[in-house]
């Protein structure tokens, strides 16, 4: 057994000491799952789309519609399933992207460091002195409201926080021995910093993207809330709740369900994501992002 | 500011204690019936003059007194006495001459005069905001003359059908209270005319007196004690009128008892649960018109038989029943109660084959054509109509994509050929009592650029028509010309005429005295009300 | 590095950051499509009347001049005119950021008060039924979605059990003083005052402080656990101390150290958060008068709601930093 197997198991074991860790993993499953397999367990899979039947408008639940209908008559339980492709998409599009710009400034402003670095890490700062909701509000009012635009805003508010991260990491490792082996081995600061600075980074970059997905889908809720996101008929949570919310208390389900649905997958993630900080014992200022 | 001055300030809490706290304790405060009206839309101005929506009128049909007013005791919108008694109209149409009421009051004290009323038209034409453009095509500064302290004459360029209901919206203003109060402005001796003091308090003659005004989200309003009409018991006092977005908030409100009545933009869901006892929901059939008007100008929509086509695949019964839940179809533009009505106009129903043969017909090709549909989020009725449209419009192969934008965005669109969508939803309350407010006011070129000729509609036949009968003098042949004029239009298919929604608003039982009156804003004249508990 | 010379950078360092707020969100304004001009007219407006606004407004000029005309107006306090309630938006802001503050500041308390009793309880007790119970709370509060929970918490304390008012601040107490209705209305012992206030802001600070109570909660559980791995407690407990002596004498008061750092760090969080708390409860603050501007595209609103936000963010955290400077003088040699 190579060490490598060793040290990964030796995690696991850790990480399964911890009731909460293995729940929110067990959340995450089950919603990628949902996500990857909405069109085959959803019991309606067209009540996704464009279909409409008003003659069943705001049916509570039963035994046909588990979750009631809302009010285009469509199953609301259906449209929760295909909501979590949509939430988990739009978090995975908005972290991608946040980490392809954010982690590459961040080696660049942390190894190169001098004018560059500082004026990186200058940009960054004023990204960071809103809260991210406040700046990817005002981005939507210069874009026409979609599923994308919301996307794309919210990357614009999140991606100086990888930049922040991995520049603290950087900063935290560059004179360690192995950084500095290479360096004299000759090798180049574009090789240094991709090969062998961010391989070390890579972790923290990881928890935090996994505690980030919670928020983001909470970022994008809100956005929806305020009619500056997804459109309909895209079934995307806060779309929902947005458009539910009119009907409550009466009928309380149209917004009760996604709502939940957004509780139980946000969750899901921060627990797990506190669960792997834990087992790779890293520190991140995460506190500050969130919705 | 109002907030420093301590007495009001105790009263206005002793109130709103009264109100949220102990609800017991208003027998003690025996002469005071304060009553809370929740509005989902924010007022932007409580000056009478800058005011163009529904709740920026409320304001100033409760501070003010327009000159004439709708005839609320007979149920209709035709224009009555109010501050003047009596007028007389000229042969030719173009000379009306208004003798004015006695002893009408400022809340400063001062009676109101003719000067007055000159005073407030040529503030309105000069500062060109608010409902001004109904005056502006027939008259300038100057034309309107105080012929004795209590006559005042307006001289039209040529005659003008609707003259009368527009009077509806003069509010007139102290001039002695605005011209003390001026500041510095673009309009030479009148400075700001006023505008800054209109932005805090009010200059009207009205029932009620503007006790404080918070931005955005609340206004109070004190009964103003000379007011001509004369006080009853019974009567409110004090207006909490208040705003407040989310809908079931709303509906939290009134049936916890914290609000008396809730104004009309709740979905048909709500006001079926607010159906409960010790709440009245009234529905009255309304002068309102619900149409997505389909941008002419715009391809494939500047062919008139692919309009034709979707007027023809439109569920209309779907909409009207199960969307609206009770609602007339909308027949051509001109709600259906309203003088001057076409009851001969064409009306486009569901028939699909006959939607497919008008597509065909247009040579238009639809694959790959997605059709913009723009509604505002604000009013979920029009998200499922933009979602019943999608589906049926998928039945002739044509995609739709729904986008919601925010009201003043729609407004904003409006203004050009190439930013305004395909389709919008819109809904339309007569902006004076006369068929010429949907007719010449949403199909004559003159008002493109305004959310109420999103079609951009051009045929010189109709326009024509409408020109005569604006300046028709014979009511008769007035009508005929408008009638005529509806039936051109509604051939066109510029717009997809879809209900004549009910008019829907609840309130406490104890509330007494609402009537639907139809013009915008008018039926929230609190003075009309009374409490009974 | 003298504590002055600390402060005095600090301070300094803000600035670079303003200003880049500043261009950054004077350009998003700028690229907001159509027209606010025609917006604020109205819709029957003539075309010479837009153009007489917008250079009024100096709208026609190049963008490089605008942006400086707007920071020569920012020097003297004046943040222009606001298109949707047609007066100096600085006028806009006096009203409404008192509203914000108070309802912040609220939170943040509740935040404090709860949230640093299950973080100690939390790490104390680490990996007990107590543990993961406010965990969960804690976890649980940041997954809620802050306008959902808002409108719930209206249906159940409103509408069902009619103890709270729903939405709005309540009257202004009699003097006003500092704008904070709590404050002045307990400056001039009015009690009744300071009940009706308190009622108004229950709700809204509760809404808005689950989130942060978790953030901090989890911030003490982790600087808490981190600080029993170190030497001085191991030391301690070596001593035989006992360990409550232990927890609460050195590990609290280590732990009241990052909770100062918390506060200044969820403070942004906390504001975000406000934007969509203040508009369900009506509240009338500058999250609420924002989140309007932005709606009507009223970008002299917009642009100093951002600004405001991100100078009160600024301060929160320059004052955490000078206290922190002040007790930790390691701080100021840039250990930390």
């Amino acid at each position: 057994m190579t060490t490598r197997a060793a040290e990964w198991g030796k995690m696991w074991f850790r990480f399964r000491q911890s009731t909460l860790s293995v729940l929110g993993l067990a959340i995450v499953v089950v919603i990628v799952g949902a996500a990857l397999l909405a069109p085959y367990i959803a019991p309606h899979p067209r009540h996704a789309g464009s279909f409409v039947n008003f003659e069943a408008s705001l049916k509570p639940p039963s035994r046909t519609y588990v979750m009631g209908t809302d009010d285009a008559g469509r199953d609301v339980l259906s449209r929760v399933l295909f909501g979590a492709r949509i939430s988990i998409s739009l978090g995975t599009a908005v972290l991608v992207l946040s980490v392809v710009i954010g982690v590459p400034l961040g080696l660049v402003a942390g190894y190169w460091g001098g004018r560059v670095g500082s004026s990186i890490m200058r940009v960054t700062d004023v990204f960071l002195a809103v809260p991210p909701i406040a700046l990817a509000l005002a981005v939507t009012a210069a874009l026409r409201p979609n599923l994308t635009n919301a996307m794309l805003a919210i990357s614009f508010a999140w991606w100086p926080w990888y930049t922040r991260l991995v520049y603290g990491q950087v900063l935290s490792i560059r004179e360690e021995q192995f950084v500095e082996a290479s360096r004299g081995l000759g090798a180049g600061p574009m090789r240094i910093a991709f090969r062998e600075i961010l391989p070390n980074v890579w972790s923290p970059i990881l928890i935090k993207a996994t505690l980030d997905m919670g928020f983001v889908i909470l970022t994008a809720s809100g956005l929806s809330f305020l009619g500056l996101g997804a459109q309909p008929p895209t079934p995307e949570w806060g779309t929902m709740i947005a458009e539910g919310r009119n009907y409550l208390p009466g009928y309380w389900w149209a917004a009760t369900f996604p709502g939940l649905a957004i509780f139980v997958a946000v969750l899901g993630f921060n627990l797990l994501g506190d669960g792997l900080r834990d087992v790779f014992d890293v520190h991140i200022e995460q506190w500050r992002t969130g919705s | 500011m109002a907030r420093r001055s301590v007495p009001k300030i105790v009263l206005a809490a002793a109130a709103v204690v009264a109100l949220c706290a102990v609800p017991a304790s208003v027998s003690s405060q025996a002469r005071e019936v304060p009553f809370t009206y929740i509005e989902q839309q924010i007022v932007t101005a409580i000056d009478p003059q800058a005011a163009v929506d529904e709740s920026s009128l409320h304001s100033a049909i409760n501070l003010y007194d327009p000159l004439l007013y709708p005839n609320v005791e007979k149920g209709t919108m035709e224009p009555r006495a109010h501050l003047a008694e009596s007028w007389t109209i000229s042969p030719d149409g173009k000379t009306y001459t208004f003798k004015l009421r006695r002893g009408v009051k400022f809340h400063s004290g001062r009676e109101m005069t003719a000067e007055d009323v000159v005073f407030s038209m040529d503030r309105a034409l000069r500062l060109k905001r608010g409902f001004s453009w109904t005056w502006t095509p027939v008259l300038e500064v100057g034309r309107t003359k105080a012929v004795d302290r209590h006559t005042v004459r307006f001289e039209l360029k040529e005659a003008y059908a609707p003259f009368l209901g527009t009077l509806l919206l003069l509010f007139v203003m102290d001039r002695d209270l605005i011209m003390a109060n001026l500041r510095p402005g673009p309009h030479g001796e009148f400075g700001d005319y006023g505008a800054g003091m209109l932005e805090r308090t009010d200059a009207g003659s009205g029932p009620y007196r503007m006790e404080r005004w918070e931005r955005a989200t609340e206004m109070v309003m004190a009964r103003f004690d000379d007011y001509w009409r004369g006080w009853k018991p019974g009567q409110i006092t004090k207006v909490f009128y208040k705003t407040v977005m989310e809908e079931a908030t709303v509906k939290t409100l009134l049936m916890s008892g914290q609000a008396d009545m809730v104004n009309q933009w709740l979905s048909p869901a709500s006001f079926q649960e607010l159906k409960v006892p010790g709440i009245v929901v009234k529905e009255d059939p309304s002068v309102q018109l619900f149409h997505l008007p389909m941008n002419t100008k715009k391809a494939p929509l500047d062919n008139v038989k692919v309009r034709q086509a979707i007027s023809h695949v439109f569920n209309y019964d779907i909409a009207i029943q199960q969307i609206f839940i009770g609602a007339t179809k909308a027949k051509g533009p001109v709600p259906v109660r309203v003088p001057g009505w076409n009851p001969q106009v064409p009306v486009y129903g569901r028939n699909v084959a006959r939607a497919k043969q008008l597509l065909a017909e247009s040579g238009v090709r639809t694959e790959g054509v997605t059709l913009e549909y723009l509604w505002i989020p604000a009013i979920p009725m029009e998200r499922l109509i933009g979602l019943l449209l999608k589906n049926n419009l998928e039945e002739i192969g044509i995609k739709l994509e729904l986008i919601a934008e925010p009201w003043s965005r729609v407004v904003e669109r409006a203004t050009k050929v190439e930013t305004t969508p395909h389709l919008t939803a819109i809904f339309d309350t007569l902006k004076y009592p006369h068929v010429d407010s949907h007719t010449y006011g949403m199909y004559h070129p003159s008002c493109w650029g305004t959310f109420r000729c999103m079609s951009f509609y051009e045929n010189p036949a109709a326009t024509k028509l409408l020109e005569q009968a604006r300046r028709s003098v014979d009511t008769k042949e007035q009508m005929r010309l408008y009638m005529e004029a509806q039936g051109v239009i509604v051939r066109d298919a510029p717009s997809l005429y879809i209900a004549n929604p009910l008019h829907r608003i609840a309130f406490r039982e104890y509330v007494k005295g609402y009537r639907y009156v139809g013009l915008l804003g008018f039926d929230n004249a609190f003075y009309d009300y009374t409490i009974a508990r | 590095m003298s504590f002055r010379t600390y402060l005095l950078r600090r301070i300094l360092h803000i600035i670079p950051v303003m200003v880049g707020l500043s261009i950054l969100i004077f350009a998003i304004s700028r690229v907001i499509p159509g027209d606010p001009v025609r917006l604020a007219l109205g819709t029957e407006a003539t075309i010479e009347q837009v153009e007489q606004l917008r250079h009024q407004m100096g709208l026609d000029r190049p963008l490089h001049v605008q942006y400086l005309n707007y920071v020569g107006g920012l020097l003297r306090g004046d943040f222009g005119y606001s298109l949707r309630t047609h007066r100096n938006v600085t006028k806009d802001l006096l009203d409404f950021f008192p509203a914000t503050l108070e309802l912040t500041t609220v939170a943040m308390l509740i935040s404090i008060a709860v949230g640093v009793p299950l973080g100690i309880v939390s790490a104390v007790k680490k990996d007990s039924v107590g543990d993961h119970a406010s965990r969960l709370i804690a976890l649980g509060g940041v997954a809620l979605p802050r306008f959902w929970l808002a409108i719930l918490l209206q249906i159940l304390f409103a509408y069902k059990l009619g103890l709270l008012p729903t939405i709005g601040r309540g009257p202004a107490p009699p003097v006003a003083i500092t704008g904070l209705y709590l404050v002045d209305s307990l400056i001039v012992l009015d009690f009744r005052s300071f009940l009706i206030s308190a009622k108004h802001i229950a709700m809204p600070a509760f809404a808005l402080s689950v989130g942060t109570l978790a953030q901090i909660m989890r911030l003490i559980r982790a600087s808490m656990i981190d600080e029993t791995r170190r030497d001085y407690a191991l030391a301690a407990r070596s001593y035989g101390l006992p360990s409550n002596l232990i927890v609460y004498k050195y590990l609290l008061k280590n732990a009241f150290t990052a909770t100062l750092t918390i506060i200044g760090l969820s403070y942004g969080f906390l504001l975000g958060n406000a934007f969509l708390v203040e508009y369900v409860f009506a509240w009338p603050g500058l999250a609420f008068y924002g989140v309007d501007a932005l709606l009507f595209k009223d970008f002299n609103g917009v642009i100093a709601v951002t600004l405001v936000v991100g100078m009160a963010f600024a301060l929160v955290n320059l004052l955490v930093d000078i206290l922190y400077g002040y007790i930790d003088p390691r701080v100021r040699y840039g250990e930390r």
